[in-house]
């Protein structure tokens, strides 16, 4: 065996009464980053592994449900003004898609990872962060073909397209956060693995995906504080030169982000070496 | 002070019942309210471990040892009290450390090495080695589902073992495999521990214990009941386990040798025949001819039988506090010890022993003092014969012991 570092004067293990203060989940992040990438990776590899057709899958379900829903919905009077409502759609859908498939099994990914989770400690945020970064991949794949649909229809329009960068990272910071503060409260209460398809439901429609938010009146007014909206404009904007930047959105979205890091910050810290317990 | 591997002070762990445990109803409803039913798994434990030295954990069932380990491997934070570990933690687990079934071999190591907090360099430099100590290096690229339960505990294992660790967690870890990986392991944790890594064994194998580990916890019922050399806490253990009262047993680690008693003649005898060439099963009647030269009461006397080996196969002696006859100095007595040779052929020696009343003062302890022999009779591996039969649909095969046919109605003729 090679010379072995004489062992650190901060502990690898600091538990209970009196322990050091643990460090800024971000910190955490930063140091088990190789992990979280080996464990995103393996996500990836893991979930379209043996089907022939592979990554195609997951650009093809938004891409089908925003085809079905925009055939549908461009019968339905009184929802849209956009003059692409098309364009609209399918904007709104692939960027709800990796939010809330990111969500869905990110939620739960604390006690599905219990495995590992009894067996040996890191933190467990990585946990519900895979997901949201491993979708990454097909979020990049349906974005260039939304790209593609909106040059194809409308033309692209120029510079805005390098706000799909700040969108992509916002979206994954919202899943993530979102995904956090649900995993540990599934792995507390179980229930809430069964409410958050509920809420995704939910959400699909209280988020304005297929409609425009004006087209529901006073209620839309409400709808205005929904951060996920705040990121579909977002990236609609960016597909298309007509639609306005809504930045009020955009800063509902980095509150709703920060408020819930903060959430994170602090459950994740006090929390994270008695979440194996709850399994 | 050096910086010691790990240390835990006054830590305690309390466990609240799963099926007890608050539900979100139980939690939002005013007035309904869960039953709180707790375990302690451990109690105001103390436990320093300096760097490089090798604790067997030991205790019945249920004891705490496997919530010790996962204190100390940061899974779970004691309920009060702290813990502390210095260095990389790498723990070896029955069932390996989480495989994903989909996977590669090959990919599972590199993610079990991330897991355990080794660089992506380090597990490439590693990988060979990892690979070569598993022996599943044909299936490395295989997904783990095809392993074969044992090729899967053997790649888990060969990762925990290759990654450099200061401090190896080991829980009930050492059963896996086939015996030849056992012997592996058991070499490859003997040699990490001389290279320096800290050894922390969980095991109810006393034989790892003794031959891997220096230092012995005993825990009981969380508590940590013992400290201390491993070959000491072992026999604790064991006592522990089987808590006859005291005065019914010899408590040979607190004997002295006094002496006081001497041997003056011994002989060996059979009714069946010559002892120099006993048949099975026979009747052996060794007679001792003692001297005191002290005054002795209701000594405890007792008779070992070793073999050639020099190993000693049984020894039985009078109860211990029995009242029968006080001994003055300058008395002799003849006494006759008698039992029955269950044993495989060979040659044999008495041993004899004469202690106080209560078997802690040896007066007269005198072994090879006498021998017999027991004919080979064929059929018999080992050391004592179990006058086994053998019988195929209720047919009797040739008989495997060295009895004679008419075992039965010998048997009562004899009583």
């Amino acid at each position: 065996m090679t010379d072995r570092p004489t062992p650190l004067p901060a502990p690898t293990v600091d538990t209970g009464a009196g322990s050091a203060r643990v460090p800024s989940i971000a910190v955490q992040l930063w140091r088990h980053r190789r992990l979280l990438g080996w464990l995103a990776r393996t996500n990836f590899a893991m979930r379209y592994r043996g089907a022939a057709f592979g990554l195609a899958w997951a650009v093809l379900v938004p891409l089908v449900q925003a085809g079905i829903l925009v055939v549908v919905f461009s019968r339905v009077g009184g929802l849209h003004s956009v003059e692409d409502y098309a364009l609209y759609v399918i904007g709104g859908t692939v960027w709800w898609s990796y939010f809330s498939q990111s969500v869905a099994s990110g939620g739960v990914a604390i006690v599905a990872g219990g495995e590992f989770v009894d067996k040996l400690w890191f933190p467990r945020v990585l946990l519900p962060i895979v997901a949201p970064l491993a979708n990454l991949v097909q979020l990049v794949i349906t974005a260039v073909l939304v790209v593609a649909i909106a040059a194809f229809r409308t033309g692209l329009p120029g510079w805005r397209l390098l706000l799909l960068v700040p969108l992509a990272v916002l979206l994954l910071l919202l899943a993530s956060v979102i995904a956090s503060l649900g995993a540990l409260g599934h792995a507390w209460y179980r229930d809430v693995g069964h409410a958050i398809p509920v809420l995704l439901t939910l959400g699909f429609y209280v988020t304005p995906v297929i409609y425009e938010p004006g087209a529901l009146g006073d209620i839309g007014r409400l709808l205005a504080w929904n951060p996920v909206g705040g990121l579909l404009d977002l990236g609609r904007a960016a597909v298309s030169a007509t639609q306005p930047i809504a930045w009020r959105g955009l800063g509902v979205a980095l509150g709703a982000i920060a408020v819930g890091w903060l959430l994170v910050e602090w459950a994740y810290r006090r929390y994270d070496h008695d979440v194996a317990d709850l399994l | 002070m050096t910086t010691p591997t790990a240390l835990l002070e006054g830590v305690s762990k309390r466990y609240v019942k799963l099926d007890e445990r608050r539900n979100l109803a139980t939690s939002l409803l005013p007035g309904v309210r869960a039953r709180r039913s707790e375990t302690w798994a451990l109690r105001d434990f103390d436990l320093r471990i300096e760097p490089g030295e090798s604790v067997g954990v030991i205790g019945p069932n249920g004891a705490g040892k496997t919530t010790l380990l996962r204190v100390m491997s940061g899974v779970t934070s004691p309920t009060v009290g702290r813990a502390r570990v210095w260095g990389r933690i790498a723990p070896l687990l029955a069932v390996g450390v989480g495989f994903h079934r989909e996977m590669t071999g090959r990919q599972n190591v590199y993610l079990n090495a991330a897991m355990l907090g080794v660089s992506q360099r380090e597990a490439e430099d590693r990988f060979d080695q990892i690979v070569e100590f598993s022996g599943v290096g044909y299936a490395i690229d295989t997904p783990v589902k095809h392993y074969s339960s044992g090729m899967y505990v053997r790649l888990g294992f060969s990762v925990a073992m290759q990654v450099d660790p200061d401090v190896l967690l080991v829980d009930e870890g050492l059963a896996v495999g086939d015996a030849a990986f056992q012997r592996q392991c058991m070499d490859r944790l003997a040699a990490m521990h001389r290279d320096g890594v800290t050894l922390v064994v969980v095991s109810h194998s006393m034989q790892s214990i003794t031959s891997l580990c220096q230092r012995a916890v005993l825990i009981d019922r969380g508590r940590l009941t013992f400290d201390g050399d491993a070959a000491e806490g072992v026999a604790l253990y064991h006592r522990l386990l089987d808590p006859s009262p005291p005065s019914a047993r010899v408590d040979i680690a607190s004997q002295r040798h006094v002496g006081g008693v001497s041997l003056v003649e011994a002989t060996v005898e059979s009714p069946d025949g010559d002892a120099a060439s006993l048949p099975p099963h026979a009747p052996v009647e060794v007679d001792v001819h003692v001297a005191f030269q002290r005054s002795v009461a209701n000594p405890c006397l007792s008779l070992g039988v070793s073999n050639a080996q020099g190993a000693m196969l049984a020894v039985f002696h009078s109860p211990l506090g029995t009242t029968y006859r006080n001994f003055k100095a300058g008395d002799t007595a003849h006494v006759g010890f008698a039992f029955r040779a269950h044993l495989v052929g060979g040659e044999y020696t008495v041993t004899l022993g004469v202690t106080s009343s209560d078997g802690i003062e040896v007066y007269l302890q005198s072994g090879g003092l006498a021998a017999f022999r027991v004919r080979d009779s064929g059929n018999l591996l080992g050391v004592v014969d179990l006058e086994g039969a053998i019988s195929v649909d209720g047919h009797p095969l040739e008989h495997t012991s060295g009895q004679p046919p008419d075992r039965a109605a010998r048997t009562v003729h004899d009583r």
